[in-house]
């Protein structure tokens, strides 16, 4: 996505911390606006509330805003697709789709091996398939542009660029990109 | 220390000629359920846990780290025996190397930039 944005006025309107910070590593952050943090506690739900207020207020400033959007915190308050479509409010919303809590799974091996059983169960309750969530079509059935699941590379900047695309006339856009769990 | 640095390197190199080579598609079986994907990746080239391909250690070294991980979660042989590792370890064995980094002009570019 950098090249894609980096020589737009962009602002990443996602936390970074479920997502290995990639942007951060890759990215060159050198205005304030550039970064909102994140919620300060690890909680789940956050994000696409405050992806699309953020996206909100940046709105005024003509500013690109672009979030990379985790899939277990998405299924939180997804309604906020539909504030989002029905404000026009731009925003890029790229799913970082790995099917599953991955974050949480940690946890739940520790404790399984510290006590000898379960390890072999920590999935419950964790992960996001069978069925897997159609996030293309969650986005247009909130009345968004929505693409995907993309699985292939290839597929994936001129998606990219189509959502921008959408994003640069006023509008939300959702690209699915099916990833690695972390 | 340093002898039984020595010690442990001289029984991981026995036990390694003597381990039975693994069953690679039961290893990855075990790869799945034991959620090793969750922090390793489904293709072992690592996240928010280690690398593991090219996997640096032999089997010996391999179920000895799992026995007594730091930052993961130890697996003791009542939750995965040896013979359960060495099946997860032919099947890292059996994983494809990620491309240089110098072959992949994106992360040349962004490296530059940097």
């Amino acid at each position: 996505m950098w090249p894609l944005i980096k020589n737009e006025d962009w602002s990443l309107v996602s936390w970074q911390g479920f997502i290995n910070s990639w942007p951060n590593r890759l990215w060159n952050f050198d205005k304030h606006y550039q970064y909102i943090g994140g919620q300060g506690a690890g909680g789940m739900g956050y994000g696409a509330p405050a992806a699309v207020g953020a996206a909100l207020a940046n709105r005024k400033h003509g500013r690109l805003s672009v979030s990379i959007q985790t899939d277990g915190d998405l299924n939180y308050a997804p309604g906020v697709l539909w504030t989002a479509a029905h404000h026009r409010i731009p925003l890029l919303t790229v799913m970082h789709n790995n099917r599953g809590y991955h974050q949480e799974v940690m946890f739940v091996e520790e404790q399984a091996t510290l006590h000898n059983r379960g390890a072999d169960r920590a999935h419950i309750g964790t992960k996001l398939w069978d069925p897997n969530i159609d996030y293309a079509k969650m986005a247009q059935a909130y009345g968004m542009h929505g693409e995907g699941p993309i699985t292939d590379p290839n597929d994936l900047v001129p998606a990219l660029k189509r959502g921008l695309e959408i994003v640069k006339k006023g509008e939300p856009a959702m690209i699915d990109v099916v990833t690695q769990p972390r | 220390m340093m002898k039984r640095f020595l010690l442990f390197s001289a029984c991981a190199v026995l036990a390694s000629a003597q381990s039975p080579a693994g069953d690679a598609k039961h290893g990855k079986e075990l790869f799945l359920t034991y959620s090793c994907y969750s922090c390793h990746s489904f293709d072992g080239h690592g996240g928010a846990g280690a690398r593991l391909v090219p996997m640096p250690l032999n089997q010996a070294g391999f179920t000895s780290f799992v026995r007594n991980a730091g930052r993961m979660p130890s697996y003791s042989s009542k939750v995965l025996s040896d013979a359960q590792l060495g099946d997860i370890y032919a099947y890292i064995k059996s994983l494809p190397t990620s491309p240089d980094a110098k072959n992949i002009p994106l992360i040349q570019e962004l490296l530059k930039e940097k």
